[in-house]
């Protein structure tokens, strides 16, 4: 059997795929890509197919191998009064992906010398094949090609091919009245997986693999892109420059609930008139009283975050000129980092049902769900990151996406802002401003839809894709000073995804056929079972009128090939 | 004329029928003014074929369906047909490049297939994100 084989990581060119003929039965006359009585492929999948636009510069070489395996003596491998003679080695480019098709082949023969056999200008012709013969003498005669491609016009992004491995054999007499050609045919598919190509036996396809896409797709003259559709990469932004350590008036501690009742009792300590020798003892301490009384203004916030601040070096806090004895960390940064990590999930149907039927809800810890459309998470990965600032406990999330279908990789495809903080009153001023916040964070939710559609909660690419309506949330936190509703809430992110149930009958694909969106000739289908052609030009052939009525209608009710 | 009986065991929608020959008639006449699209043969024989229920035309160069052989009176039958235009002009419209809107070994599960099946509820499925929220700090804010 002919064994392909990539050269695994396809980062860059040179590719080499070797083709390495083993085992092979000459006395069976196999059939495939070639067809004994028409040197014409009848195969669909090319050999190798690349269209990653990323792996491609403006001129690259790749190297297609065809060899038996070195030290096989083929005269030893024939079958009856004949043996292995010629060879046939056909190179058929069937798409080029870029604005332009002008690109030059050199296909050299790598023996020792390194003549160019053939050029070809590949200029959006059907017909690209080249074929070459050998006839040599020596049964062990190995061969190697290289193809050499050079794209001239600086646009080419891709290129899907067939190659072709035909043996031929002949009668001891040289006579080439013996036998029909048999030729050893080359099918396997190389499917793209990351940077990686991978085997796909044919065989292993069956109606779960409903998700294959055609060979070619039925828009624009052969599939080639109008431009450069890669994405840019949009990631999480890094931490302003600018933080409250900066400023240098603030001091902001992590401090633990044991500090705190230490604090209380440093700023309220219980008062013993008894202790109180003298009159200086007594206006000491009334003026003590006093001073760290007044301190607590010096307190500006007490709150809890849901994350772990980025802390350094303890102090003793401070309030004002007061200089306590208790030390707690300082904050190190306002800003925390906090990364909920990435889901992958594959496509279940491997079809359109995974796009046009799947719905999905994300919920955001402190913000509520938001709609999410299965391009930016099906077939690739969806993560979700949030920036938390410290001083006030408000946060951006944001989402990321990875995603092959959609053309994605680590980009932000939304944000959302709100605020995750416990504010803990510390005098009776700050319980009453925390009353006001719940009056203002009820407003702020009472127009939470209209500031969900502003440019500056939404990423721009998103509100092109998708209706203000799908990011309206359906759950709303309340936000500001006032975040006690938020924090109550759920704390882990999910996905919350309707999956359709499909029903498909074994049959369907016989009865029903399944959308191809094709081009390819009637007798080339020959075989491939229920087909429908909705619309076909058949003028000029002398079939009459009527017939030709009746056709178009039985092609476009489906027949069978 | 001569007229080839088959028996058909392809669906009529097929393109290159299953056909099995039973045997030619050479006395087969069109008459009168046919239609060679639903031509009624008469044919003078003794009897036709068994299980038949296609025939082809040498005349017309067409293949017919057939439908229920009538006898007008001993040794002289009549054919109704319908042209089989898929069988009969293969080799004409064979090189005919067309789009393929529906197959069922080529095919492209991504374009959007308006017959396909599902329920009418759906099945919920939450995941959940690796690293959950599961911490609280207290932050002190002073001036000084």
């Amino acid at each position: 059997m002919a064994v392909v084989k990539s050269s695994g990581v396809i980062t860059k060119f040179p590719i080499l795929i070797d083709v390495e003929l083993d085992n092979i039965d000459f006395s069976v006359a196999p059939s495939g890509l070639y067809s004994a009585n028409a040197n014409t492929y009848v195969g669909n999948n090319p050999i190798f197919r690349s269209d990653n636009a990323a792996i491609f510069s403006d001129a690259f070489t790749f190297d297609i191998q065809t060899a038996f395996p070195v030290g096989t003596d083929l005269a030893t491998m024939k079958a009856g009064n004949r043996r292995l003679s010629q060879r046939k080695y056909v190179f058929d480019i069937v798409q080029v992906y870029g604005n332009n098709h002008y690109m030059k082949l050199h296909f050299k023969k790598i023996d020792g010398s390194t003549t160019v056999i053939e050029n070809m200008t590949f200029d959006g012709a059907e017909n690209n094949v080249i074929t070459i013969e050998e006839y040599p003498n020596n049964p062990n005669h190995n061969v190697a090609f290289a193809a050499r491609i050079r794209d001239t016009r600086h646009d080419l992004t891709g290129i899907a091919l067939y190659v072709g491995f035909a043996v031929q054999w002949r009668a001891d007499n040289f006579s080439y009245s013996l036998g029909q050609p048999s030729y050893i045919f080359i099918q396997e598919t190389l499917e793209e997986n990351g940077d990686q190509f991978l085997y796909v036996d044919e065989n292993d396809f069956n109606d779960e693999d409903y998700g294959d896409e055609s060979s070619e797709d039925g828009y624009g003259i052969d599939g080639t892109p109008d431009f450069d559709h890669s994405s840019d990469v949009i990631g999480v932004p890094s931490d302003p420059t600018v933080s409250t350590g900066t400023v240098g008036f603030m001091n902001v501690y992590n401090v633990g609930q044991g500090a705190l009742s230490g604090l209380g009792e440093y700023l309220f300590p219980e008062l013993d008139p008894s202790q109180w020798s003298d009159v200086t003892e007594v206006l000491r301490g009334i003026a003590g009283i006093f001073a760290y009384r007044d301190s607590i203004q010096y307190v500006v916030d007490l709150h809890a975050i849901p994350v772990t601040p980025v802390t350094g070096a303890s102090k003793y806090i401070k309030l004002g000129a007061l200089e306590t004895d208790i030390s707690q960390p300082v904050c190190s940064s306002d800003y925390v980092n906090f990364d909920c990590g990435t889901i992958s999930i594959p496509e279940r149907f491997r079809n359109f049902l995974d796009y046009t039927e799947v719905s999905c809800k994300i919920y955001i810890p402190f913000f509520g769900f938001v709609d999410l459309k299965p391009e930016y998470w099906a077939s690739g990965s969806i993560g979700l990151k949030y920036k938390f600032n410290v001083i006030d406990g408000s946060f951006m999330a944001f989402l990321v996406s990875t995603s092959s279908k959609s053309q994605l990789a680590n980009t932000v495809i939304g944000q959302y802002s709100g605020s995750a903080c416990l504010h803990l009153p510390v005098v009776a001023a700050s319980y009453g401003s925390i009353v006001s916040g719940l009056i203002s964070g009820s407003a702020a939710m009472a127009t939470a839809g209209t500031k969900e559609t502003s440019p500056g909660s939404v990423s721009g690419a998103m509100e092109g894709a998708m209706t203000a309506g799908n990011f309206q949330p359906k759950m709303s936190q309340s936000n500001d000073y006032n975040c006690s509703a938020a924090y109550l809430g759920c704390r882990e992110a999910y996905l919350l995804i309707e999956y359709p149930v499909q029903s498909f009958s074994a049959k369907y694909p016989h009865d029903s056929g399944l959308p191809a969106n094709i081009t390819r000739t009637i007798q080339s289908m020959l075989g491939s079972g229920y087909t429908v052609i909705e619309s076909i030009d058949l003028s000029g052939l002398g079939i009459t009128e009527t017939e030709i009525a009746e056709l178009k209608d039985i092609f476009a009710g489906g027949f069978y090939l | 004329m001569i007229l080839t009986f088959y028996k058909n065991l392809s669906d009529p929608k097929k393109v290159i029928k299953n056909i099995t020959s039973l045997g030619a008639i050479q006395n087969c006449v069109l008459r009168d003014e046919q239609n060679i699209l639903d031509p009624v043969f008469e044919v003078a024989s003794a009897a036709l074929p068994d299980d038949f229920n296609y025939v082809y035309c040498d005349y017309t160069g067409r293949y017919y369906f057939t439908g229920n052989a009538i006898m007008v009176r001993t040794g002289l039958w009549r054919i109704p047909c319908h042209v089989d235009v898929l069988s009969s002009h293969y080799e004409k419209y064979k090189t005919v490049s067309a789009t393929i809107t529906r197959n069922e070994t080529v095919r492209n599960g991504y374009l959007i297939d308006g017959n396909y099946k599902t329920y009418a509820y759906k099945e919920c499925v939450t995941r959940k994100f690796p690293v959950a929220f599961d911490t609280d700090s207290l932050i002190l804010i002073t001036v000084g």
